[in-house]
């Protein structure tokens, strides 16, 4: 009986959240992709069983696909008439709101870990800290009117851009001083990643992006070589103990800025980027809850100094910055998360596999959802109505 | 050939050269951590999926259907070859396979046009009869009559060898749904004799567990078992294929639904349907194993099938799934055939290649005969009835299903009859894209699908 209440959950709950997800665009209320997080938890060892740990460890090429999807098409975007936007005023506030969120949890971080226990590493630290400085850029979108953002989202949205930049190279550091096994100090630092290797693999992969994309081809074909091509470079990646995510990234930004393929990669990374953000959440969210107060406590303090880094960042942003005027509140418009930063999740709890950076992960993603929830409530079209044009 | 013929097969030739290396590179990195052999997979997988790309290119250009290069592809880096995939790594890509192999016959069922079937219903059932006639019978009548001859079934006894041609006659009719439809996809073909032999290949696989159903039954006091046990065996088999059906059609209903409520991203619903049929068939089958110590399985392939059917044909958004599933179904069929071409069994083969070469040689002619009686009585065009047989070759899935079923009964005659079924399924899977690619062309239906 139990498989026929099982079968017509999950029907129910795939409609539901694409209704609620997609239904309504630009709505105040409806809800981002992280609803999918709970429709993972639905499936997971939990509660229906279906995406339970040995299903997981079966589907283990498809969390190379989806981190790397993210990972490429954040790479891809990366490119040098971006690069060219960034002017002196821009990149102060992108350090601004970036560096007030990097600082506050790195402090923070510095000051628990050491009573905590060893297993609370330098790398899980840099994690937590490059997860909580990313920014949403697609939130800014949806929660703008009829999905064309104003000018101060614009600009919001190139700073979260940017600003996930410099996450990303965080998390990458993160890397650099780990190794499979953490040793008894788990601050020390020791650089371990084979850096040079990873340099010649992402130049042979751009090599041969360039060979397979060198000739005119169908877009199923296109689709199956890009597919096949993150996947390998997800693959090598983790075999040399590096993140996908970064990996992918690096390889996009190649791509982007040394071959003329970008834009017909590109276009082929945003076909299936909707359907395997959501399925990057699946598997996020399909996992044990061990639902206790230290658990719901590391989520509201990580909820509670994200949200205060951010409206901090948000409000020295707006007395700084120059090329545009921003409202005191910017930073509302920055507590969402979005994709790259449980990207970086899935990826941690992947690389630094223990109890540990489970709970810290699961906080993470329960602060997750709340922010989300509320960064609509409190977002919606607060700055389009108070944008003042100079 | 032309000079940029000769360019691309030469960039093709230094890309796989290229993928090969960096794989067999990444092959000598030491592997300490879980994540690690994540990533190990990871190359192993994407390896598999570019190089069967690769290799399927290089060989249509000498006119060999990329299917039969995929799985030629997975064939060399299988454990029998290379060891480039081992068992493990065969093993561990099963759920994979499982679910895009769901997903093909999603596609299989989408494809069966019944407007375009309408015409040919007298050749359908003409075809399904004399094929499900004939090709048992000159299999059987192979095997009994060669059988003694080779060491592989010398020392079999007189029932043993009744069952193991009975069953073997039985299985002959088994087809492959999702070879078929790689061709056709990979052909763009589209017209009555592609609906016809693909309304055939579909047919023949429920048939197919009906006529085993019965054969089951009739043979159980050969097998050491008791006629009621047969009957049992033979209603649980009932019950799969109604169940089967029945969860197909609601799963049809249920896609229809989705359709009409949620206007795009059908994508991840598909593969989403393709997962959930994959894994809820196989817990059905192990709760009712541990509830009632019952054998019963609702087969996934079925149910993917009906629900295509269901949607194509009783509902408008028949069209609109079909292009959803066209659009990622490259990488999709060359991961199952690479994965498939791993998983043939070559030692299968090498053991008893005498008698599967006879075996596949009488089940064509078995096809031949069928195919071109039927045509000729339904007034088939007449190149339809000479190259239809050619359509029917491929076999797979259902086939080594229903040897998993005897293995429960007969362990020895399990051992016989799986070790030739999986002979004559390398053998076919070889041949048959081949036959049915040239079928299309002769045919003139290749190319003919302008969507």
């Amino acid at each position: 009986m139990s498989i026929f209440i099982t079968l017509f959950t999950i029907l129910f709950f795939a409609l539901l959240g694409y209704h609620l997800v997609y239904r309504n665009p630009g709505g105040r209320f409806h809800l981002s992709g992280a609803a999918f997080l709970l429709v993972g938890y639905l499936l997971g060892p939990d509660l229906l069983g279906i995406l339970d740990e040995k299903t997981a460890t079966e589907l283990t090429p498809l969390s190379g696909l989806v981190t790397g999807w993210v990972g490429l098409m954040y790479g891809l975007q990366l490119d040098l008439p971006f690069m060219k936007r960034l002017t002196p005023p821009f990149l102060l506030s992108v350090c601004l709101d970036t560096g007030l969120t990097l600082l506050m949890f790195l402090g923070g971080t510095f000051v628990l870990f050491p009573l905590l226990g060893p297993e609370y590493t330098l790398s899980l630290a840099l994690t937590i800290a490059a997860t909580a400085a990313c920014s949403s850029q697609a939130a800014l979108v949806m929660a703008s009117p009829r999905l064309k953002p104003t000018r101060s989202a614009t600009a919001l949205m190139r700073i979260a851009t940017a600003g996930s930049l410099i996450s990303l190279c965080i998390f990458a550091s993160a890397f650099f001083f780990s190794s499979p096994s953490p040793s008894a100090d788990g601050l020390s630092m020791e650089i371990r990643t084979d850096l040079p290797t990873i340099l010649m693999a992402t130049a042979v992969l751009v090599v041969l992006y360039t060979l397979f994309f060198s000739e005119r081809r169908r877009r199923e074909e296109m689709i199956l070589i890009v597919t096949g091509m993150v996947v390998l470079t997800s693959g090598l990646a983790a075999s040399h103990h590096f993140p996908p995510l970064l990996a992918n990234g690096i390889t996009g930004f190649f791509l982007g800025n040394t071959t003329r393929y970008r834009d017909r990669i590109l276009s082929m990374v945003i076909i299936l980027e909707k359907p395997l953000y959501l399925l990057l959440l699946i598997l996020l969210g399909a996992r044990h809850i061990p639902l206790s107060s230290a658990l719901l406590g590391t989520a509201a303090l990580y909820l509670l100094l994200r949200s205060l880094a951010k409206m901090g960042g948000g409000f020295l942003i707006s007395l700084l910055h120059t090329d545009i005027v921003l409202p005191k509140s910017s930073g509302t418009g920055l507590l969402e998360q979005g994709g790259l930063a449980l990207a970086i999740c899935f990826d941690a709890q992947n690389a630094f596999a223990n109890p540990v950076t489970h709970n810290l992960v699961t906080a993470i993603l329960l602060a997750t959802l709340v922010s989300d929830l509320t960064g609509r409530l409190t977002w919606g079209d607060l700055v389009p109505v108070r944008e003042k044009k100079p | 050939m032309s000079p940029n013929r000769r360019t691309l097969i030469v960039r093709n030739i230094l890309t796989l050269g290229m993928t090969v290396a960096l794989c067999a590179w990444s092959k000598q990195i030491p592997v300490h951590t879980g994540w690690q052999v994540g990533g190990s997979i990871n190359i192993t997988l994407a390896a598999t999926l570019l190089c069967g790309f690769l290799a399927a290119e290089l060989l249509s250009h000498i006119g060999i259907p990329k299917i039969t290069g995929y799985i030629l592809a997975g064939v060399v880096a299988g454990p029998h070859v290379s060891q480039f995939l081992d068992f493990g790594t065969v093993a561990k890509l099963q759920l994979i396979n499982e679910v895009a192999l769901s997903f093909i016959a999603l596609h299989a069922g989408a494809a069966l046009d019944r407007a375009l079937l309408s015409g040919r219903t007298r050749a359908l059932v003409l075809n399904l009869a004399l094929q499900s006639l004939l090709v048992p019978l000159l299999v059987f009548g192979a095997i009994m009559i060669t059988a003694p001859l080779f060491a592989f079934t010398a020392q079999i006894t007189q029932p043993q060898l009744l069952a193991l041609a009975l069953l073997s006659a039985i299985i002959a009719i088994a087809r492959s749904p999702s070879s078929a439809m790689a061709i056709i996809t990979e052909c763009r073909a589209r017209g009555p004799f592609t609906e016809t032999a693909l309304g055939i290949t579909v047919a023949m696989d429920v048939l197919v567990i009906i006529l085993f159903t019965g054969a089951m039954a009739a043979i159980a006091p050969l097998l050491g078992g008791s006629e009621t046990k047969g009957w049992h065996q033979a209603g649980i088999l009932g019950i799969e294929l109604a169940g089967s059906l029945t969860v197909g059609a609601l799963l049809g209903f249920a896609i229809r639904t989705f359709y009409k409520r949620v206007g795009k991203d059908h994508v991840l619903f598909l593969l989403f349907i393709a997962f959930t049929v994959t894994r809820l068939s196989e817990l059905t089958g192990h709760q009712l194993s541990a509830l009632a110590e019952l054998h019963l399985t609702l087969e996934p392939l079925l149910i993917c099938i009906t629900a295509g059917f269901v949607v194509r044909n009783t509902t408008p958004f028949g069209e609109e799934l079909e292009e959803d599933l066209m659009r990622i179904s490259l990488p999709i069929y060359v991961l199952f055939f690479s994965v498939a071409g791993a998983s043939l069994d070559l030692a299968a083969l090498a053991a008893c290649w005498p008698l599967a070469l006879i075996l596949a040689g009488s089940r064509a002619a078995g096809l031949a005969l069928s195919s071109w009686a039927a045509g000729r009585m339904a007034g088939l065009p007449e190149t339809e009835c000479r190259v239809g047989w050619m359509a029917h070759l491929t076999q797979a899935g259902v086939a080594i299903g229903l040897t998993q079923i005897i293995a429960r009964e007969d362990p020895t005659t399990a051992a016989y009859l799986t070790t030739l079924t999986l002979a004559v399924i390398t053998l076919n899977q070889f041949i048959g894209p081949v036959a049915f690619k040239r079928a299309l062309i002769l045919t003139g239906e290749e190319g003919q699908d302008r969507r």
